[in-house]
């Protein structure tokens, strides 16, 4: 049977997409109907099938009947793009007019005279426009039916491919004997859908041929009649999942999107209006375009014009990468959507650019019209499959109402695609904040949770909260090494001084000296050459190199030189995620081995919960550690006196050493002191210590024998010991 | 329109087997009327009259243009009438006369053939080949070749 299926020949038909829908065109030999109201486009379907297939040793007749006369089709065919004047006649198509004689010869005769014509020139081709004329004028169903029949089968018996055309409706199709007869149906219907008039055409039958039976719209334009029929032609490839990854090269998006995006990968990027979707998508095309990889957007909502501006804003010339070739921006007004043309629109730009990034702003409003959110998913669909067969990785906006918990407009899109990522704003305080989240993304162990975003100049800025970096994890080798605090007389409380790599917390009173102690631990590693970084968060620079040249710890030559750099982050910089990543960056640019953070108190910004504010401590310090640097972070206590708390907040178990600095009273005078309350993986002196602040800074003074403690639950000073 | 080379080889190895080189005109005009009509009878039984009409037609059609003789076929009543080749079988060349009647058969099988996909060729074949009036054709078969 397949051997026989194939010496079937086809004839092509010209007509964008029709060929898919049937399968492989037309069976040669087949008489078929062309059925549909005046107006519909079966003329025009019919004559570019003709002028497509017609040439000198392919020819064409084609009959007018009583419908429009042949002048007229004549006059009308010009227009379009398909009409060759060469192959008019012996080029290959011959127009007769049959009007006069069906008028005063009847039936019969015209049948005879078609075959006439058949036998003389031989046609690959018959077209009769209209055959519905013929029914008409029978006297009877049974005379329509017999004489349809007749000229179906000496039509046959030629081997001519035959269209009859008629104003058929679907209704005629069950009643009409003239479809039980011929070999094939082509319906053309027209109706309102989604919001618009628009043409459909459909294959209810064609013998021998395992053709599409959906209706699939389509227009007539210069071309002729152009047929949308993504159902058919946008299959989606039988690919696995790639190996090849995407990197976005948009800020720190990448540490959150684990591996990479996969080849072929489409992902939803989701928010309500103002969560910055657009710049996303076009810097996610920038930044592909600066490392070669070519992109295109289409654009519903803004202009060229406008994006281009709004690129501009950002700093970014986006213009020399579409004059280089690497962008091309499409954009399509609203009300000039149709959704199916514009889908096979992006496959051809998509296939023919040879893109590596696809960015659709927004799917939302692409698909406006739709009502059926069945629809909208195939639709999606769709898309994702233009994307996973080309390779490429496509971004595709969304806006979500605002209020809703939806991911998508429709409700069904995340479905589809392989990746949501979620733009969301909130307020907190006086300032709304940005956060980005990777909420799907499929084959890729991604970062979880939200993470703060702000668009600036340069583009987006994405502050990931914790790293994806698996080394960062991992345990590491104890350090024996040990560095010295800088602060005489201390090193020897910690058993001989601060672990290498290890994390301290000052805990202290206000106004007790923890920055004075901080600011030694830093000129402490200067003079052993080791790149320091203070970050003030309380006090600017000047002050701070003020403090420490009042108090003979100079740390000026040392930032005059860069080894000792501080960095002084305002309140703006003081979101947990800004915080890692402005800290990872530059103690990956200045090759840090001491840190100090002064203090975590100011960390406790506008709507931080605690938990949070943990967590980026907790990452902190796996940081500092993977890093190789040993830190210091000060923290202000509530209280003036030792209590029986250390940190006050759960702070501790982060902390490989603590230092607790609290006042006491003796006598009438405050007097400071200083405890070693842990130091993790060696001994230490657990007792209490009076300290001063002179010149050089803090030191040691003396183990505390009798100080009266005012809130102190301990009842009796312990002696200063060595724990084993 | 269509390939005929392998309904051509059969049909002239029919020939070659039912004709002989001493069979007169008349034989094998009775030949081709038996040969005809039993496929006429064979495919009407599938395809149907009105079909097989339409079939012929075109079949007569192309068939005399190529030889006038064959101007006057026609099927009436299930019978071949071909007057003029009667009349004139008598005068006209022996290889004439072969190959037109060679020329009807083959395109008769050809276009049968190729409008069914050959589904009922092997049918005809083995109809072709029942139709033997006996005298030995050998001669009218190598004409036919030649």
């Amino acid at each position: 049977m397949t051997r026989r299926s194939e010496d079937v020949g086809r004839i092509e038909t010209g007509v964008r997409n029709l060929d898919e829908i049937l399968m492989g065109g037309i069976p040669k030999g087949s008489v078929l109907v062309i059925a549909g109201p005046p107006g519909g486009g079966k003329t025009i379907l019919a004559q570019q099938i003709c002028f497509h297939s017609a040439s000198a040793e392919q020819r064409v007749l084609y009959f007018s009947t009583l419908s429009e006369p042949t002048a007229k089709t004549l006059r009308y065919l010009e227009k379009f793009n398909f009409f060759d004047p060469a192959k008019l006649d012996a080029g290959g198509v011959q127009f007769l007019d049959l009007g006069e004689m069906l008028r005063s010869q009847g039936l019969e005769t015209t049948a005879a005279y078609i075959m006439e014509r058949v036998k003389e020139v031989r046609p690959a081709i018959v077209v009769i426009d209209s055959f519905r004329v013929f029914d008409d004028l029978a006297k009877s169903a049974a005379e329509s039916r017999a004489f349809s029949y007749q000229l179906s089968v000496n039509l046959m018996a030629w081997e001519v491919t035959t269209f009859l055309l008629g104003e058929y409706s679907k209704q005629d199709v069950t009643t009409n004997p003239l479809f039980s007869i011929v070999d094939g149906l082509i319906l053309i219907t027209q109706s309102e859908r989604s919001g618009e008039q628009q043409r459909f055409i459909q294959v209810i039958k064609l013998r021998g041929t395992a053709h599409s039976r959906d209706e699939h719209s389509f227009v007539i334009n210069d071309a002729g009649a152009d047929v949308f029929a993504p159902r058919v032609t946008l299959q989606r490839e039988d690919r696995g999942p790639s190996t090849r990854r995407c990197k976005t090269d948009v800020s720190k998006l990448d540490d959150l999107l684990g591996d990479g995006i996969p080849l072929g990968s489409s992902l939803l990027i989701a928010g309500v209006a103002g969560t910055g979707k657009t710049v996303l998508l076009l810097e996610f095309l920038y930044r592909g375009a600066l490392k070669g990889e070519k992109g295109i957007m289409f654009s519903f909502e803004e202009t060229k014009e406008r994006l281009l501006a709004s690129a501009a804003g950002l700093g970014w010339d986006l213009k020399r990468e579409i004059a280089r070739g690497m962008i091309e921006i499409i954009f399509i007004a609203q009300p000039n959507i149709m959704i199916e043309q514009h889908l096979l629109m992006m496959r051809e730009k998509v296939e023919s650019m040879n893109v590596a990034r696809v960015a659709i702003d927004s799917i939302s409003v692409f698909m406006h019209k739709l009502k059926d959110p069945q629809i909208a998913r195939e639709k999606v669909f769709q898309l994702a499959s233009i994307i996973q067969n080309s390779q490429a990785v496509g971004f595709f906006a969304t806006d979500i109402p605002y209020g809703s918990q939806l991911l998508s407009r429709f409700g069904v899109e995340e479905t589809v695609v392989d990746g949501v990522v979620l733009l969301t704003s909130t307020e907190e305080g006086v300032d709304r904040q940005r956060y980005i989240e990777i909420y799907k993304l499929r084959n890729t162990a991604h970062l979880k949770g939200r993470h703060n975003m702000i668009v600036g100049a340069g583009g987006i800025t994405i502050f990931p909260r914790y790293s994806v970096d698996e080394d960062l994890g991992k345990p590491t080798a104890r350090k024996t090494r040990r560095v010295s605090s800088g602060v005489p007389g201390l090193d020897t409380l910690l058993g001989g001084g601060l672990i290498d790599q290890s994390l301290t917390l000052v805990s202290g009173s206000a106004g007790i000296g923890k920055t004075t102690l901080a600011l030694q631990f830093i000129a402490e590693g200067a003079r052993h050459n080791e790149p320091g970084l203070y970050v003030a968060l309380e006090e600017g620079p000047t002050t701070l190199q003020k403090t420490a040249e009042d108090l003979g710890v100079s740390i000026r030559q040392a930032a005059d030189s860069g080894l000792v750099e501080i960095m002084y982050l305002t309140g703006e910089h003081l979101r947990a995620s800004h915080f890692l990543t402005l800290l990872d960056d530059k103690i990956a640019a200045q090759k840090t081995r001491r840190l100090v953070l002064d203090s975590v108190s100011h960390l406790s910004w506008d709507g931080g919960v605690p938990a949070e504010l943990r967590q980026l401590l907790y990452a902190m310090a796996v940081r500092f550690k993977a890093r190789g640097v040993t830190s210091m972070l000060t923290l202000e206590a509530e209280t003036m006196y030792a209590g029986d708390t250390v940190t006050e907040r759960g702070y501790s178990p982060i902390a490989d050493n603590i230092l607790l600095l609290r006042y006491a009273r003796d006598g009438g005078e405050l007097a400071s002191t200083i405890c070693v309350v842990k130091t993790r993986g060696s001994a230490h002196d657990r007792g209490t210590h009076r300290f001063s602040i002179s010149k050089g800074g803090v030191q040691i003074v003396e183990p505390v024998t009798s100080v009266k403690l005012t809130k102190a639950t301990v009842k009796k000073p312990a002696p200063a010991r060595r724990r084993a | 329109m269509h390939d005929g080379h392998k309904h051509r080889a059969f049909v002239a190895a029919w020939l070659d087997q039912a004709a002989t080189k001493h069979a007169s005109a008349e034989d094998v005009l009775r030949l081709f009327e038996s040969g005809f009509t039993a496929l006429w009878t064979r495919t009407e039984q599938t395809l149907g009259e009105v079909t097989l009409m339409a079939i012929v037609d075109r079949v007569f059609h192309i068939s005399a243009e190529q030889y006038p003789l064959l101007c006057d076929l026609r099927m009436e009543g299930r019978k071949l009438h071909f007057d003029t080749l009667r009349a004139r079988a008598a005068t006209i060349e022996r290889m004439q006369l072969v190959n037109s009647i060679l020329f009807v058969m083959v395109e008769f099988l050809a276009v049968l053939g190729k409008l069914t996909a050959d589904i009922l060729t092997p049918a005809l074949q083995a109809e072709l080949m029942k139709q033997t009036p006996g005298q030995g054709g050998a001669e009218l078969a190598k004409d036919a070749k030649s």
